[in-house]
């Protein structure tokens, strides 16, 4: 397997419905996964639920800084409603106050209520409804 | 030689596969896709991937299971708990296939599962159970009727609850009225089945719970009691072997009904029952969990008896190679559970890498974890990292000794409860034994809260 042969499923992969390609042949092992969150994780430890570390913006959106992003206290499995099937939380565009549940996380068999760590207008949600996500990563965006 | 499937994963799938080497079995490890080269597959023979990470594709996947099994070929299934372990349909579908499901028949499953109908063939045999409702109550009138005979507190339980979940408590009428559509609603959505029954609440009463062990041919001993009084939310954090200051007739008397009620179930394979014991001695039935228990470990340890080998030996059909007069319990034992979660922050859940690990040892010493160093504890299961148990001549050495382990005992990359454990063990009220069900939520954690601000 050459590196252009590489490059080039990099390419595809970027561009196709799936989040993870492993490939193994006799002397080569190949994996590729997706991240979906732009946001990039801020290195400072999550001090509570829902506050978000006071960080540099991410660098492909210099109009937001950390504090416009809810980021997950834990690592879990991210729901958008109480059950499925239930109307969501929040969508984008909803305002919402501080202390608001935003998501549920759930991690070890408990379901971790994630609320607004301000008040504000959620401009987009940044996970899929039963994703999994790592402690640290963005779930929400505040509207400037 | 033999083969044994371990349908779980973690620290109790650890637990049997040593007993399987230490008695020359094969093992086969399953695993899911977030589990890959965790603590289990790498000592098991053998390891195999039965889905991804949600439980209901791979742990609780009958199916891939049953399949990893003929794949393997094994003889016998261990279920571990948790998981499939009280699942009759998966005991029925290893049947089929003629494999030898480690733990007892599916009648059993099914009628000990219903805690409504065990509780009502435990008390019309004579035994004692806590005082409520005769069966599932219907309808509100009901309900209100059986407050009018029982007083309050009262719990609303639902019939396919048990260990804890499903159940909510009133304190008057007027709570009564609120509560049981909720509850009966409740049990529809987490157990698909809406039937309720009422028990009295009995205040500051102790969980006391018997081992026990059956043959197919109808022999049943019981591996003397266990204090499970400490939890949170209905889950466990301390437990102990034997419970201690209670009166010696009261044990026996427990432990007799404990063994009666195997003989009249015709009950095989380990099982543990559980009672309550009220504060002026009286003690109820409560449940049977048709299973190993997380806290087998501090009966083995009094009694110096192996519970997996002897599990594996009643699903060979042997009988029981012990015998009630031959054992004696000998000293005392204490397990500190160690979860990963935050007690200084509501016990959040706390998965994650552990990037260190110190553990505890030396004599009477025992570690029972399904994680090492590097090792990470994802968030799609339950947050046990480890049990460690103690042993002592007597309670107090237990305590001490228990204490000192937590002492030595270093986690890093993970919060854990092991601070929490620590301080119960210094409690005063604890070592005196000044202890019951609610005392950790409407005492300790106070108390707690404040010596950590």
């Amino acid at each position: 397997m050459d590196i252009e042969t590489i490059f080039e499923m990099i390419e595809r992969a970027e561009k196709s419905s799936f989040n993870k390609i492993a490939i193994e042949t006799k002397d080569v092992k190949l994996s590729l996964e997706k991240t979906f969150c732009s946001a990039p994780a801020p290195a400072a430890p999550v001090q509570a639920a829902n506050t978000a570390p006071a960080q540099q913006a991410p660098a492909q959106k210099h109009e937001h800084d950390a504090d416009d992003y809810v980021f997950a206290p834990i690592s879990g499995v991210f729901y958008v409603a109480r059950e499925p099937g239930a109307e969501p939380y929040v969508r984008p565009g909803s305002a919402v106050n501080k202390g608001d549940v935003l998501c549920i996380i759930e991690a070890m068999k408990t379901m971790n209520e994630i609320t607004a760590p301000k008040a504000g207008v959620i401009e987009s949600v940044l996970k899929k409804d039963a994703e999994a996500v790592v402690a640290k990563d963005a779930l929400f965006r505040y509207a400037r | 030689m033999k083969t044994v499937l371990i349908a779980n994963r973690g620290e109790i799938a650890v637990r049997v596969i040593r007993t399987c080497k230490k008695i020359g079995l094969r093992s086969v490890a399953v695993y899911s896709e977030s589990d890959e080269g965790s603590m289990h597959t790498r000592l098991a023979d053998e390891s195999v991937c039965i889905g991804p990470r949600a439980p209901e594709k791979s742990y609780l996947n009958i199916d891939g299971i049953i399949a990893a099994a003929k794949a393997f070929n094994a003889d016998l299934i261990h279920p571990g708990f948790g998981f499939l372990s009280e699942n009759a349909a998966f005991r029925q579908a290893c049947d089929e296939e003629g494999i030898r499901f480690i733990g007892p028949s599916a009648e059993s499953m099914i009628l000990m599962g219903d805690k409504q109908r065990a509780r009502e063939l435990v008390a019309e045999n004579g035994f004692p159970v806590v005082p409520g409702s005769d069966g599932c109550v219907d309808s509100l009138e009901d309900a209100v009727a059986v407050s009018k005979r029982t007083g309050y507190p009262l719990m609303i339980k639902a019939a396919s609850g048990g260990g804890g979940r499903g159940i909510r408590i009133v304190k008057n009428e007027q709570e009564l009225l609120n509560s049981f559509p909720i509850a009966c609603r409740e049990a529809e959505v987490s157990f698909g089945d809406r039937r309720v029954y009422l028990e009295s609440y009995l205040p500051n009463a102790r969980h006391i719970e018997v081992q026990v062990l059956a043959d197919e041919y109808g022999n049943a001993i019981h591996l003397g009691t266990r204090e499970c009084t400490l939890q949170r939310k209905n889950q466990k954090i301390i437990e102990e072997a034997p419970a201690s200051n209670v009166d010696p007739a009261v044990i026996a008397a427990i432990q007799d009904t404990a063994v009666g009620i195997v003989r009249k179930l015709g009950y095989f394979n380990a099982g543990t029952i559980e009672f309550l014991l009220s504060e002026d001695g009286k003690f109820y039935f409560m449940e049977m969990n048709t299973r190993i228990q997380v806290e087998h470990p501090v009966t083995e340890c009094i009694y110096g008896v192996d519970l997996i080998k002897a599990q594996i030996h009643v699903a060979l059909s042997h009988k029981l190679s012990i015998k009630q007069k031959d054992i004696v319990p000998k000293g005392h034992a204490i397990e500190c559970r160690i979860n990963a979660e935050d007690p200084a922050r509501n016990f959040m859940p706390s998965p994650g890498i552990i990037t260190k690990m110190v553990l505890p040892g030396g004599n009477g010493v025992r570690v029972d974890t399904g994680f090492c160093e590097g090792d990470e504890i994802p968030p799609y299961y339950d947050s046990m990292i480890m049990k460690i148990i103690c042993m002592g001549d007597d309670r107090l050495e237990a305590i001490r000794a228990a204490g000192c382990a937590l002492e030595e005992l270093k986690i890093e990359g993970v919060s854990t409860s092991a601070a929490f454990s620590k301080a119960i063990l210094k409690d005063d009220d604890f070592i005196k034994g000044r202890i019951h069900t609610k005392w950790i939520e409407q005492v300790f954690i106070d108390r707690f809260m404040r010596s950590v601000q």
